[in-house]
Formats: structure tokens, C-alpha cells, sequence
């Protein structure tokens, strides 16, 4: 009995060092406990400035407090679980992942692992200003207004863009030799459908083959043979969560999608001498990473 | 007498160490590529079935490294009954018969090409592939092609084709894993407990290159049974299959390498000629297979060269006593060049040639004892070339998409034959596709076919052979929504020249052999048939269910005379199918916890002189998982019945043969880094 005395106090002071702001109206869901989803929620506690209780949503449904006025869903499983339709929602990292919002009462905001169209758009000029055509290949249902919306965009800066979205991954190879003679880049938005180990295969072998540069929007592709990414890295996601969590606590206005403002450069140098860029000390000074 | 058993688990350390030293250390993309795949699993509806399963212009279905560790299959075999329209059973002499459809594989295993990474493999003297070849546990996905498949691969996919894809690291980094078991009756001598299983594998892949290998041992013993034999005593006979495998493949740029070796003991009721003796002698296969492949692109398209050597021994017992042995060894050495060019307008056409040499080097009876020659069986040195060019066109364009080609093979030894295929695909979204598909195969006769002949007369070759043929018109619908999938599949086969194995008066070379086995070419036969998959699968909870229903015609009916006591009878190739199979499984996860039931169900079918009541057996597992390390109990053939197919090899000695013996229990482990 004497022994249990310490872990009953053990166990009695644990909710003691979850004290926050609004202890219990918080909550955060993962997709999984672990790698990209915990990184962003470290960010994200980080930004709230207060310790949150998290779940793990990998093998079991969450159970969420009965007080919980805010749900922070890390990656579209956690955020396509069922919650209180008059609970607040944010979620992020779930690329191509859209909630349907209909059924809901109170806010729900997505994080945007893209960044604005324009800034993205301005940015990739900076890169590579000979680019006129740009080629957009994509997967997801979700994406296509807002890959439309890109296309305006870059009309209105002087950039053609050509929408492909991709029904079947076995025509990849046929669709890009089509699509070739029209354009001077392509971009792959974080399309977890479209961008997978096999297809990026092909994809980096018709980007260097043709010198045809490969955009994309995660370091992981820069790394893996894209001239550039520019987008919104997983520890930005989880601050830009928390940013937008605050304005909710504070009564503010939130986009339904949020772009945030702060994005990550990442440039690969072999990638982009195969394509023929040669990358400006000014860029090169902007990028967050550089791989050689 | 006991044999030496090669060290396996030496072997796989040593692996696994010599195979560490070529992990570079970089900064991986391992935690990007688990991001995406985790994302990706959230969007796909029905995460499971991969696409090519909607857009293939073939019958395929896939079992997949998730189904096979969700539903614990034991081997390449087991993970197979589950798919419709394909049974392996077993025989007087062959265990593990992948039989597509119901046509059967007579003597030899070699209607149903066996392939590792789609290479195919087989025994150059008798045609049999063997899916022992390769361990369940290094396996990445088993992809079934049901009916005729000549024009993609030649000989011998008469029926269908099945090919075997190795575990291999998918995204840059390394994955490993080691495993071992016990198993109730395991074991050379199946004692009460005994190492089950024991092996391990390691892949790694960087940017540009990758590589894996695997070891693998695995016992499977039978419980006891008392078993009757052609003379009417009922001896207590054990049965045995243990394989030891090894695989070993690596890419980079372009260049890809795969060698596959393997070894398997294993013993039969029916080793011997007469069962008097009671005595089950060790058979003994042996296997090595090394390929190349160089794959480019010029510019126009795709091209690709590859190369295969394939050398097979099989050794086996042919007497009462042991004394007289059976050796048979036969290599094939085979390239093929084959490329894919767009042709603009959606058009793409595959085109290719193969030129392969096939060497029977021996079919040798020999005293055990002193290794003395017997008999060369009139099969040495026995060679044939066989050389083939194929084209396919296709189309696609918008929701349809159109195949049509034809394969014209010209053989040494066997006569000639063309074979063409034409599929026809609509799309009615990204997983809802109908097929209309039809396709015609061949298979030339082997030279134990055609040439064996033994002084005592047991079997006969025939050289005036001609090539087995199939024609298959099929028509399936695939649609997944939800967590749902189904595949329905109609289809009516015709046989044509059906090669088996005959009893009657014949004539070689002028030389008449009365009353003797022989080969002939079969009268046409045809079947209809109907198979259906459903798959339910949701993060935590996986199931399906097959069904397949089959009528056939009795076009290859002849008589079999009365045997002794014996009376005389019919037999025709759809007697000894069942007229329906059926198999299913569930498998749940409660957190760290899971369990997995299937079941397989034969349904009436006929042995030579009696009919065989429906079949039943189920298999049960329950483990742990917890980080890297993995525990599993299982039960196998819960029931503890003796599961019954009918004999129809060895016609006139005994009705049916036990695939399943009792219950058995083992235990496995796995860790995984």
C-alpha cells in the first residue's frame, strides 16, 4: 500500500502539467503518433504557447472530452473523424483533403500546405524567368477548383497554365509526352494520389530527360529531384494552426483555407543544372535548403 | 537416416550483416514518403486494390503484403486458394498443383506458369513450376492471371499465370526482418513441437539503385494418418514438405538482376511405385534461377532486354526399396527483347521476340546405392529451341481502352502455333471498369512427353504430340465504393489437344507397346464458368469472400478398364472438379491485439469410382504486435478433419488423397527494423 501512495500522487498531479489557457476546451487529434504529424503538433504547441492533451487516431476512434470547445486535427484521418458539429475544427496536413463543411455550426479552417497562388506563382518566376507554360498535374478530386483558381491566377501573370488532372496513373507516362511540346515547367501540388515513389520515378525521369523543370510544394521532392518546393513545411502548419486557433479563441474571422504567409524554399542544384536553371545568388539566399 | 540440413539461419546473419555494409548513410526522404503514404491510404476508397487490377486487359487478381500478414497465409499456396477459380491441390506425386479453372495438371505441374518478378520458372524436362520456390514471408504480393496467357508469355501459361513479386524497400531507406516459429509436428522427424520456420530479409533503396535478399526455411509436416494403400494393408504414413529459399534481386539506372535458388525435401503416399512398403523416400528439388534485365528509353518509347537461365533438378524415389532412384535435370536459357512506342492518336504498340533454349540433360535411373546407371530412359541430352515474335496494338481513348495482339511461336521439337488475344475495357469512373476479354494459349509438349521411354515400359513418349491449346472468352465488372470491392467474372473455356496421360495399346517408332501408359492429344472439352470476389476493408477490419461456380463438358471422356477387385469406369477432366469453391476470412485489430479466420470450402466433385462429399477446413490466428516485434498463434485445419480431393493421376489405385491431415498448431515470430 505504501508503495501505490507515490504513484496515486504521481497519477493525482498529472493533470497538473497539462494546465493551460482554456485547460480542456483544446484538444489535438493525430493521424498517427509520430514523424510529420507529431513534428507539426510540437510546432503547434509551441505557437499556442500551452501544453495540449493529444490522441492518436492510428488504430482507435478519439474519444474527445465532453468540454472540448476546439479540435486541432493533424492529417485528414484524424480530421475526417466525427465531431461535434458545434465544435470549432482546425486541421492541417491533409493535402488534397477537403472536410465537407456543410453539417458543421462552428468554424472549421483548413491549413493550406500550398502556398498563396500569386506568392507561389511570383516565386517560381524568380526561379525561372523564361517560364510562360506551366502544367499542373493533379489526382485528388478536392484539388480542382482550387487548381482553376491557380490558373487564373496565372493568367492575370502572364502565365499559361494547362490543367491535367489525372485519372488513371497508368496513362502518366502517355499524358506527359502529350503534354510536353506545350510547356516550360510543371508543378505537382501535394497530391499524396498523385506523388508516389513509382510515379515519381517517371516524373523525374521526363523532368531531367527533357530539362523540363519539376515544382513542387514539400522538401521531400526537392530532395527527390525538383528543381524547387515551395510551400509550407509540416513545423509551419502547426504554428500556422495555432495562429488561426487564437483568432478563433479571440472571436476573429478565419478563412474557411488558410495560406500562410510564411513558406519554405527548398532548391536542388543537380536538379536544376539538369534542366538548364542556373539559380541566382538572390534565390539562393531565399532558400531555406539546398541540396547539391 | 538423417540428412544434413544447410544451415539457414548462418546464412541469413551473414546476409544481413554483408547487406548493412551497403546502406549508405544519407538523409533519407523516409519520414516524407510515410506522410504521403499515410495520406494517401485517407483518400483512396478502396485502399486495397490497386489500380491495374480496373485497367488490366487481363483477368488479374491481386493478393497484396497487407492480405497476406492480415490473414496470416502460411505459404505462396494457401495465400492462393483464397482467389476464385484457382484451387491447389495436390496429387499422387506433386504437392501444391495450382490448378486454374479446373483443368487439371496431370502428371506435371505445367499448365500454370510460376514466376518470381515475372520471371517465368520451370522444369525443363517435365514443364512443372513450383510455388515452394518462394517463402510467404518474402513475398511483397502474389498477382494472379486467370485463362490464356500465351500471348504475354509464351508456353505453358496455358491455364493461367502467377507471379510472385519479392518484398522490396519502396521508398528510400531500409527495411528488414527476421522471423522464426514452432509448430506442433514440425520438423524433419515431426516430432510433438519443432522449429516451424526461420528466416529473414533485408532490402534497401537509395535514389537511383536498390537491392534485397532473403533466406528462408520452412518445415510443413502433417499429422500421422492411417493410410491404405493399392494393396489393401493401411500403413501410418506422415507427410513432409520443407523448403529452404533464397532470393536476391537488385536494380540500378536501367539494370536489373534477380536470383532465385531454391531446395525442398518433401515425400509423397506415392514415391514408390507399390505402397506395400509402407515407406514414404525423400524427394528432392533443387532450383537456380539468375536473370538480367537492361531497360531504356531511345526516345520513341520503352525498350527491354532480358536474359534467364533456369536450371532445375529433381530427384526422387522410384522403388519399394529405395534402391532405385530417379535423377532428372534440365536447364532453359532464354532472351527476349521487347519495347512499347506511343503512336500518337492514343495508339501504343508492344512488340517483342524470344529465343529460348530449353535442355533435357537427363532423366537418369540409378542404383542408390552404388550411383550405377540404369536406364537413361531414352531422354538424354534431349534439346529443343523455340523462338517467337509477338505484337500487340492498343488504344486508349477517353473511358475505353483496346488491346488485340498475337504471339507466333515456332518450336524445334513440337510444331508451331499462333495464339492471339483482343480486350476491350469501358471505365465507367476511377474504380468501376467492365472487360470483355478473349485470349488463346498453347503449351508445347515437354520431352518427358514426348520422348520418355523405360525398359520396364511404365510410361510412354509420344513424339507425334501437338501443342495443348485453351480459348477463353470472359466478361468481368469491378467496382469498389466505399470500403467495398467486387469483381464478377463469366467465362466459357474451350480445350483443345489436352495432353494427358493414357493406358491402351500404342505404337512408337514402329514398336507396338500393349496395355501401356502413353501421352496423347485429348478430344476438345469446354466449361463455363463464374467467379466472384468481395473485399471489405477499413483501418482496422479486413474481410472477403470467393465464390466460383464450373460446368464442364465430358468431350475427353475415354473408359478405364477394371483394375483386380476394382471395377472398370470413366474419367474425363471435370469429373475430379469440384462443382464449386468457396473461401473467406476475417481479420480485426483492437489495438495492439489481432485475429484472423479463414475458410475453404471444396464442393462435390468425384473421384474415378466414387463422389467426394464437400470439403471444409479454417484456419485461426491470434497475436500481439507491439513496436518492431510481432507474435502470432495459429491454428491450422481447426476442425482437425482430414480434408479429401480426388486421386486422378495415378487412376486405379486409390480414390482420394489427403491435402490436410489434422490440426496444427505453431507459433511465429517476427522482428522487423
Amino acid at each position: 500500500m505504501k508503495k501505490a501512495i507515490p504513484i496515486l500522487l504521481l497519477l493525482a498531479g498529472t493533470p497538473a502539467a497539462h494546465a493551460a489557457p482554456g485547460e480542456g476546451e483544446v484538444v489535438a487529434v493525430l493521424s498517427h503518433h509520430g514523424g510529420a504529424y507529431m513534428e507539426a503538433f510540437s510546432a503547434f504547441q509551441a505557437g499556442f504557447g500551452a501544453e495540449v492533451p493529444h490522441l492518436d487516431v492510428s488504430d482507435q476512434r478519439p474519444a474527445i472530452p465532453r468540454g472540448a470547445r476546439q479540435i486541432v486535427a493533424f492529417g485528414a484521418r484524424a480530421a475526417a473523424q466525427k465531431y461535434p458539429s458545434d465544435v470549432d475544427l482546425v486541421y492541417c496536413l491533409a493535402p488534397g483533403y477537403f472536410l465537407d463543411t456543410g453539417a458543421r455550426t462552428a468554424s472549421t479552417v483548413k491549413i493550406s500546405m500550398r502556398p498563396a497562388s500569386a506568392q507561389f506563382l511570383t516565386r517560381l518566376k524568380a526561379i525561372q524567368p523564361s517560364l510562360h507554360r506551366l502544367t499542373v498535374l493533379w489526382v485528388s478530386e478536392g484539388y480542382t477548383p482550387h487548381m482553376n483558381d491557380l490558373s487564373a491566377v496565372a493568367r492575370a501573370s502572364g502565365i499559361e497554365v494547362t490543367l491535367i488532372q489525372v485519372q488513371r496513373i497508368s496513362q502518366l507516362p502517355s499524358l506527359l509526352r502529350k503534354a510536353l511540346p506545350g510547356m516550360d515547367a510543371f508543378f505537382l501540388p501535394p497530391d499524396p494520389l498523385l506523388v508516389t515513389p513509382d510515379t515519381l520515378q517517371i516524373f523525374r525521369q521526363f523532368s531531367w530527360g527533357n530539362s523540363v523543370p519539376m515544382y513542387a510544394t514539400t522538401r521531400g521532392l526537392a530532395q527527390e529531384g525538383a528543381v524547387a518546393a515551395i510551400g509550407v513545411s509540416f513545423k509551419q502548419a502547426g504554428a500556422a494552426a495555432a495562429q488561426a486557433l487564437m483568432s478563433l479563441r479571440a472571436g476573429e474571422q478565419v478563412p474557411d483555407i488558410v495560406y500562410p504567409q510564411e513558406v519554405e524554399m527548398t532548391l536542388n542544384a543537380s536538379a536544376a543544372k539538369s534542366c538548364g536553371i542556373t539559380l541566382s545568388r538572390e534565390i539562393l539566399g531565399q532558400a531555406a535548403y539546398l541540396f547539391p | 537416416m538423417r540428412r544434413p540440413r544447410p544451415s539457414i539461419l548462418t546464412l541469413t546473419g551473414a546476409l544481413l550483416v554483408l547487406g548493412t555494409c551497403f546502406a549508405f548513410a544519407e538523409e533519407g526522404t523516409g519520414e516524407f514518403w510515410d506522410f504521403m503514404g499515410e495520406e494517401a491510404r485517407n483518400l483512396t476508397v478502396a485502399s486495397p486494390i490497386p489500380e491495374n487490377v480496373f485497367d488490366s486487359v487481363s483477368n488479374v487478381t491481386v493478393i497484396d503484403r497487407n492480405a497476406i500478414e492480415h490473414y496470416n497465409f502460411g505459404s505462396v499456396s494457401e495465400a492462393l486458394r483464397t482467389v476464385p477459380g484457382m484451387t491447389v491441390t495436390r496429387t499422387y506425386t506433386i504437392h501444391n498443383v495450382p490448378t486454374a479453372r479446373g483443368a487439371l495438371q496431370d502428371h506435371y505441374a505445367n499448365k500454370v506458369l510460376v514466376m518470381v518478378d515475372n520471371v517465368p520458372m520451370w522444369n525443363a524436362v517435365t514443364g512443372e513450376g513450383d510455388l515452394d520456390r518462394v517463402d510467404i514471408d518474402s513475398v511483397e504480393r502474389i498477382e494472379v492471371l486467370l485463362g490464356p496467357a500465351s500471348v504475354l508469355y509464351g508456353s505453358n501459361a496455358l491455364t493461367g499465370a502467377v507471379n510472385i513479386v519479392l518484398r522490396k524497400a519502396r521508398t528510400e531507406g531500409s527495411i528488414g526482418q527476421v522471423g522464426g516459429g514452432l509448430g506442433s509436428g514440425a520438423g524433419v522427424y515431426g516430432g510433438a513441437l519443432g522449429v516451424s520456420r526461420a528466416g529473414g530479409s533485408y532490402a534497401w533503396k537509395g535514389k537511383d539503385a536498390s537491392y534485397m535478399f532473403s533466406a528462408n526455411s520452412r518445415d510443413a509436416v502433417q499429422p500421422s494418418i492411417a493410410f491404405r494403400d493399392e494393396t489393401g494393408l493401411q500403413h501410418s504414413v506422415r507427410e513432409y514438405l520443407n523448403a529452404r529459399t533464397l532470393n536476391f534481386s537488385a536494380a540500378a539506372g536501367g539494370n536489373s538482376l534477380l536470383v532465385n535458388a531454391f531446395r525442398s525435401d518433401q515425400n509423397f503416399l506415392g514415391n514408390a511405385i507399390s505402397l506395400a512398403s509402407g515407406e514414404l523416400f525423400n524427394e528432392a528439388k533443387e532450383g537456380a534461377v539468375a536473370s538480367y534485365s537492361y531497360t531504356f528509353a531511345p526516345g520513341w518509347g520503352d525498350l527491354k532486354y532480358s536474359a534467364a537461365y533456369d536450371w532445375q533438378r529433381r530427384n526422387i524415389p522410384r522403388d519399394s526399396s529405395n534402391k532405385l532412384r530417379s535423377d532428372i535435370v534440365g536447364a532453359r536459357l532464354s532472351n527476349t527483347l521487347s519495347a512499347v512506342a506511343p503512336l500518337g492518336g492514343g495508339f501504343y504498340l508492344e512488340s517483342g521476340a524470344t529465343y529460348e533454349y530449353r535442355s533435357a540433360q537427363r532423366y537418369l535411373n540409378y542404383d542408390s546405392n552404388t550411383g550405377t546407371p540404369r536406364d537413361d530412359n531414352s531422354m538424354n541430352a534431349r534439346g529443343s529451341r523455340e523462338s517467337s515474335l509477338y505484337a500487340q496494338l492498343g488504344r486508349e481513348a477517353g473511358d475505353w481502352k483496346f488491346l488485340a495482339g498475337s504471339r507466333y511461336t515456332k518450336d524445334s521439337k513440337a510444331g508451331d502455333n499462333l495464339s492471339s488475344r483482343a480486350s476491350v475495357i469501358r471505365r465507367f469512373g476511377d474504380r468501376d471498369s467492365l472487360k470483355a476479354m478473349f485470349s488463346q494459349s498453347f503449351r508445347s509438349p515437354t520431352p518427358f512427353e514426348q520422348y520418355f521411354l523405360t525398359s520396364t515400359v511404365t510410361v510412354v513418349g509420344n513424339p507425334d504430340l501437338r501443342p495443348e491449346r485453351t480459348e477463353t472468352t470472359e466478361l468481368s465488372y469491378l467496382t469498389a465504393f466505399g470500403p467495398l470491392f467486387f469483381h464478377l467474372t463469366a467465362y466459357h473455356a474451350h480445350y483443345i489437344d489436352t495432353i494427358y496421360r493414357n493406358r491402351g495399346d500404342f505404337t512408337r517408332d514402329g514398336v507396338s507397346y500393349p496395355n501401356a501408359n502413353h501421352y496423347q492429344n485429348a478430344p476438345g472439352f469446354a466449361a463455363d464458368g463464374l467467379e466472384l470476389t468481395a473485399r471489405y476493408a477499413v483501418p482496422a477490419t479486413s474481410a472477403f469472400l470467393t465464390l466460383s461456380r464450373l460446368r464442364g463438358t465430358r468431350g475427353d471422356e475415354h473408359p478405364i478398364p477394371a483394375s483386380g477387385s476394382l471395377p472398370a469406369s470413366a474419367s474425363w477432366n471435370f469429373k475430379y472438379s469440384p462443382d464449386y469453391t468457396a473461401s473467406g476470412g476475417i481479420s480485426h485489430e483492437f489495438g495492439s491485439f489481432f485475429a484472423a479466420g479463414n475458410f475453404n470450402l471444396l464442393g462435390r466433385s468425384r473421384s474415378l469410382r466414387t463422389a467426394l462429399g464437400s470439403q471444409f477446413w479454417a484456419d485461426l490466428s491470434a497475436g500481439y504486435h507491439k513496436g518492431p516485434v510481432r507474435h502470432t498463434i495459429s491454428v491450422r485445419d481447426v476442425t482437425d478433419r482430414e480434408v479429401q480431393v480426388p486421386e486422378y493421376v495415378r487412376l486405379r489405385v486409390v480414390e482420394t488423397l489427403p491435402l490436410y491431415t489434422g490440426r496444427r498448431l505453431e507459433y511465429t515470430f517476427d522482428y522487423r527494423f
